[in-house]
């Protein structure tokens, strides 16, 4: 009983400090690093939670076509690659087309599922274009796994994180801790089996 | 706001339920204990998904994503757990 006792108060205090202090937007912005917005040979968007079956975006997903967009619109970079599952790429195609960028501007590949794929996909889409150096788009706390796997594939990466301060409520907060969590251990895994 | 309706909840169990203020002390442990039980629910839960995922992720060749259990109502569900769980466990003691 013992034990649980201490559980349940490292838990709780856990819990006060990823949802009343800081802590978790520090890591974010950590995590995000310096942005280098460089003109480059492409922008990747990458995937983040998919499409609904009425093909609306989730809001991260949303949020990194938006600020890929952005990129393109500020000349960084003349092609925009769009990643992710199928519905999300058409998806993200259709909003991206609706807000001006030209359909011969914007590249989709096969579905990939994981950013592993993902990494994948996008070098055999870009390579053979003799396009190398990207910016890429991910949210804060994916970008050191997301442009790790890109440099491996061979990119010479600058990274667009989105927006890196996070949120400002407690429950929000928590939402970003127990993603950080899971990253955390997504980048663990990837560097146990020597993917990273 | 948190803070106002505990002062409540104390000045409502002290004058009108009449709770003693010795039991106090002995009621945060026990709270602690539950919420460490809901910990451990928690990462039985988690561990379990993710073993199911990986597991048939081998078996059927098709991708399944560990995000699966990235979902709210897995906690809510271990804190029932665990408050079934302690109530059991303090009826037989």
């Amino acid at each position: 009983m013992r034990a649980l006792r201490v559980i349940g108060l490292f838990g709780l205090l856990a819990f006060g400090i990823a949802a009343f202090t800081p802590l978790a937007n520090r890591m974010n912005a950590w995590m995000a690093g310096t942005p280098h917005l460089e003109p480059s040979d492409a922008i990747v968007v990458l995937g983040r939670g998919g499409a609904d079956a009425d093909g609306v975006l989730t809001n991260r997903s949303l949020r990194r076509v938006l600020a890929g967009i952005s990129l393109y619109e500020n000349a960084l970079a003349p092609v925009l690659v769009l990643s992710g599952s199928t519905a999300e790429t058409q998806a993200r195609r259709n909003l991206a087309r609706g807000l001006g960028i030209p359909d011969s501007a914007i590249l989709t590949g096969r579905p990939a599922l994981t950013t592993r794929e993902e990494a994948a996909e996008v070098e055999r889409l870009l390579q053979p274009l003799g396009r190398s150096r990207i910016l890429l788009v991910a949210d804060p706390i994916d970008m050191p796994r997301a442009a790790g796997l890109m440099q491996r594939e061979g990119f010479v990466v600058h990274p667009a994180p989105t927006a890196s301060s996070g949120p400002s409520n407690p429950e929000s907060r928590l939402g970003l801790t127990r993603d950080l969590t899971i990253e955390l251990f997504a980048w663990a895994y990837h560097r146990f089996v020597g993917a990273l | 706001m948190v803070g106002l309706t505990t002062v409540a909840a104390y000045l409502l169990g002290i004058r009108m339920l009449k709770l003693k203020r010795g039991r106090l002390g002995p009621a945060g442990v026990e709270a602690l204990e539950l919420i460490g039980l809901a910990i451990v629910f928690l990462v039985a839960n988690l561990a379990a998904g993710i073993c199911l995922i990986l597991g048939a992720r081998a078996l059927s060749g098709k991708f399944l994503s560990v995000y699966w259990v990235n979902d709210s109502t897995l906690g809510l569900l271990s804190i029932l757990q665990a408050v079934v769980f302690h109530c059991w466990r303090r009826g037989a003691k």
